[in-house]
């Protein structure tokens, strides 16, 4: 066990050392203004010295001054990253809770109309296009039939006092007396963007759910819990999905990068003030400062992340996690 | 009252290219703690036979029948869902893999459990007691230990004990064992084998006893049922059968059964016939043992119908209602 956590942060550290290699080398070749909160001013600058100072100030928070705002770059990352991390938790939910029972169903009813049906839908949603995907939904739900809003994340009616970053909590915990009206308004600003974001994870996560309990439905020990008596719910449920649930969960760290990278999208459709959308302007403005924070931040966050995954899916496997 | 009465059952395989039988208009008859064995080649619907009486067949596989009476109810009139429920307070099964047959992600203590709670039911408490006497029964020295593992933790040997344990917690009137011993090495084979008859002797349970070599049969059963590509050829008392068989299988069967010494003689024989058991899909006409068997003659072309045999049991061929030897001429014995 502690062979496995050593093993893990080595992995974690020398990823996240190639990543700040790859950065720092980029940022040879941003203009010059740009890097001045991380360029050495020594007399001595050899390569290594200027890697270890830039190394020092992205760990001190001296992430630079945005050029476009002219405020700090950590700052602003700070206020727009937990509506991406919202954005990509309500994304995940939904592909998770949508995508696993329909995996599960298609399984049970493997070769039935309704399974290849739910097969051949995912194969469509698995190559959607998001950016297409997202402005047709806003299109029909938002701008036919009026059912959910356009774009940002709360109605300008709304005064919510930002604590945690996440709207969901921030409106619960606000003290305002439309405090519960701000919380459905912004879970109904939510679900469209969600969608739109999990909808190609919900195509992978329904596709490897059903193979794998295809898999594990054939099974002796399934058949043993058949034998027992076990109702149909236990079976499924509990004996096969955890089962099941090993692959999925590998699936689900791979898809999160997917996903952190698909905020860029679809932030920009939904005008959602997240990380995504953040950088993209960057792009536009030439934020060189911004982009190269952002960048590392993100690259981090999802190398941190899927570790975090591994680490859970050991776990969550008795023969890994007790071998030997 | 017999604990367990099948009549006329019949599996069929929907494969692509059209059904298949598996098992056809079989019967037998089993009372409380009798021992039955059931013995036949690979692949001729012993394992099918006990699936389908688990109603554990795979939804490809539909089984008919007259009746399958299991203490005193008729499985075929029930729905799936009373059924297993009933069959499962009634029966229970252990197979050949016993550790695929346990759940990887589950520890055998709450698999154990699990099966208690519902069909003991009680406290928690209780059902640890319970859990602990039942591994103990099994002959498992440590058992509080074994609750906390997991199935690929522990040998062959253990899981097949630990899955018979499970098996054991509904308290089955009927255990049925589907080569419980094939996969293990041969000083645990006769250990399990040991403690599945002494089991049912004092829990007073019918043991279906299914495996492909005689020798276990032999000594442990009171009765055995010949099945040879899905149709039963032979049904007797254990004795009648070892004394004077009257198939020409079981009579291969038990030839095949390396005796003390034979090795030096002959080299380790398999199996006394030629060839395999036949394809679902190419059955032959007439005798399914036709092509393989060395006493076939012309009658043999005929579909053989399983005759009842004064002081002996039940047997599929014409041969066994001779008095001696094949006499050509008296065959009017094998009408229907
Ligand atoms: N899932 C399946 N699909 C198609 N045919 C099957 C399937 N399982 C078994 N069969 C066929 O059913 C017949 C009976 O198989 P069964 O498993 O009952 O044999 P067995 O007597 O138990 O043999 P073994 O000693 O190998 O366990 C065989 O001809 C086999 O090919
Ligand atoms: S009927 Fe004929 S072929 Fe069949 S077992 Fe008897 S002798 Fe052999
Ligand atoms: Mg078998």
């Amino acid at each position: 066990m502690i062979r496995l956590f050593v093993r893990q942060m080595l992995m974690l550290l020398t990823s996240l050392m190639i990543l700040t290699f790859i950065t720092f080398g980029i940022t040879r070749f941003f203009p010059q203004e740009s890097l001045n909160h991380i360029s050495s001013t020594s007399s001595q600058s050899n390569l290594l010295n200027e890697y270890i100072f830039y190394l020092e100030q992205i760990f001190n928070g001296n992430w630079g001054i945005s050029q476009a705002h002219g405020t700090e770059v950590l700052d602003e990352f700070l206020t727009f990253f937990p509506a991406t991390i919202e954005l990509s938790v309500a994304a995940l939910l939904f592909a998770l809770i949508v995508g696993v029972p329909l995996g599960i169903f298609a399984a049970q009813n493997k070769n039935t109309w309704q399974d290849k049906f739910i097969v051949s839908t995912t194969l469509v949603g698995y190559s959607m296009p998001i950016f297409w995907w997202g402005m047709l939904l806003v299109l029909l739900f938002s701008l036919s039939w009026g059912l959910t809003p356009v774009a940002s994340r709360l109605g300008f009616e709304y005064d919510i006092l930002p604590v945690t970053g996440f709207m969901l909590i921030d409106t619960l915990l606000s003290d305002q007396p439309y405090a519960f009206e701000a919380f459905y308004d912004a879970l109904h600003h939510l679900i469209l963007p969600a969608i739109v974001l999990g909808t190609v994870p919900l195509a992978i996560f329904t596709r490897i759910t059903r193979s794998s309990m295809i898999r594990v439905l054939r099974s002796d020990y399934i058949r043993t819990a058949k034998a027992k008596g076990l109702s149909q719910m236990r079976i499924i449920w509990v004996h096969a999905l955890r089962n099941a649930m090993l692959p999925i969960l590998t699936i689900v760290g791979l898809q999160i990068s997917v996903l952190i990278t698909g905020t860029l999208i679809t932030e920009t459709i939904f005008s959602w003030p997240g990380v995504g959308k953040w950088l993209l302007e960057a792009v536009h403005r030439r934020d060189y400062v911004t982009l190269h924070a952002g960048l590392l931040a993100i690259a981090s966050i999802v190398v941190i992340i899927n570790m975090l995954v591994e680490v859970l899916s050991f776990y969550a496997n008795p023969k890994l996690r007790h071998k030997r | 009252m017999a604990l367990l009465r099948v009549e006329n059952l019949s599996v069929t395989y929907h494969s692509n290219s059209g059904p298949l039988p598996v098992i056809e208009r079989l019967s037998i008859k089993m009372d409380g703690g009798e021992i039955l064995g059931i013995v036949g080649e690979s692949g001729s619907g012993k394992s099918m036979l006990a699936l389908a009486i688990m109603g554990l067949l795979s939804p490809k596989m539909t089984m008919r029948a007259d009746y399958v009476n299991l203490d005193g109810e008729d499985l075929m009139k029930m729905d799936p869902a009373e059924r297993s429920v009933y069959v499962a307070s009634k029966a229970a099964i252990i197979f050949q893999e016993s550790q695929s047959s346990l759940n990887p992600c589950f520890t055998i203590g709450s698999q154990l459990d699990e099966t208690l709670a519902l069909h003991q039911g009680g406290s928690r408490k209780y059902r640890k007691t319970r859990a602990l006497e039942l591994l103990d029964s099994v002959g498992i020295l440590d058992p509080e230990l074994l609750l906390k593992l997991y199935p690929h933790q522990v040998s062959g040997g253990m899981s097949q004990r630990a899955a018979i344990a499970i098996a054991l917690a509904c308290k089955p009137k009927l255990l049925i064992a589907d080569e419980p011993t094939t996969a293990l090495d041969v000083t645990i084979q006769a250990q399990i084998l040991e403690l599945l008859v002494n089991l049912s002797q004092a829990e007073e349970a019918g043991l279906m006893l299914i495996t492909h070599d005689f020798a276990l049969l032999s000594e442990n059963t009171d009765r055995i049922g010949v099945i040879y590509s899905g149709l039963l050829m032979e049904h007797a008392a254990t004795q009648n059968i070892l004394k004077a068989p009257k198939h020409p299988y079981t009579k291969a069967l038990l030839d095949s059964i390396p005796q003390l010494g034979d090795r030096h003689k002959k080299g380790s024989r398999l199996f006394a016939l030629e060839g395999h058991i036949p394809p679902m899909s190419e059955l032959p006409v007439g005798c399914r043992l036709g092509p393989r068997c060395p006493k076939a003659e012309k009658y043999c072309v005929k579909e053989q119908e399983l005759i009842t045999i004064e002081n002996h049991g039940k047997v599929r061929c014409h041969l066994a209602q001779q008095p001696e030897k094949n006499d050509h001429k008296t065959l009017s014995g094998a009408q229907k």
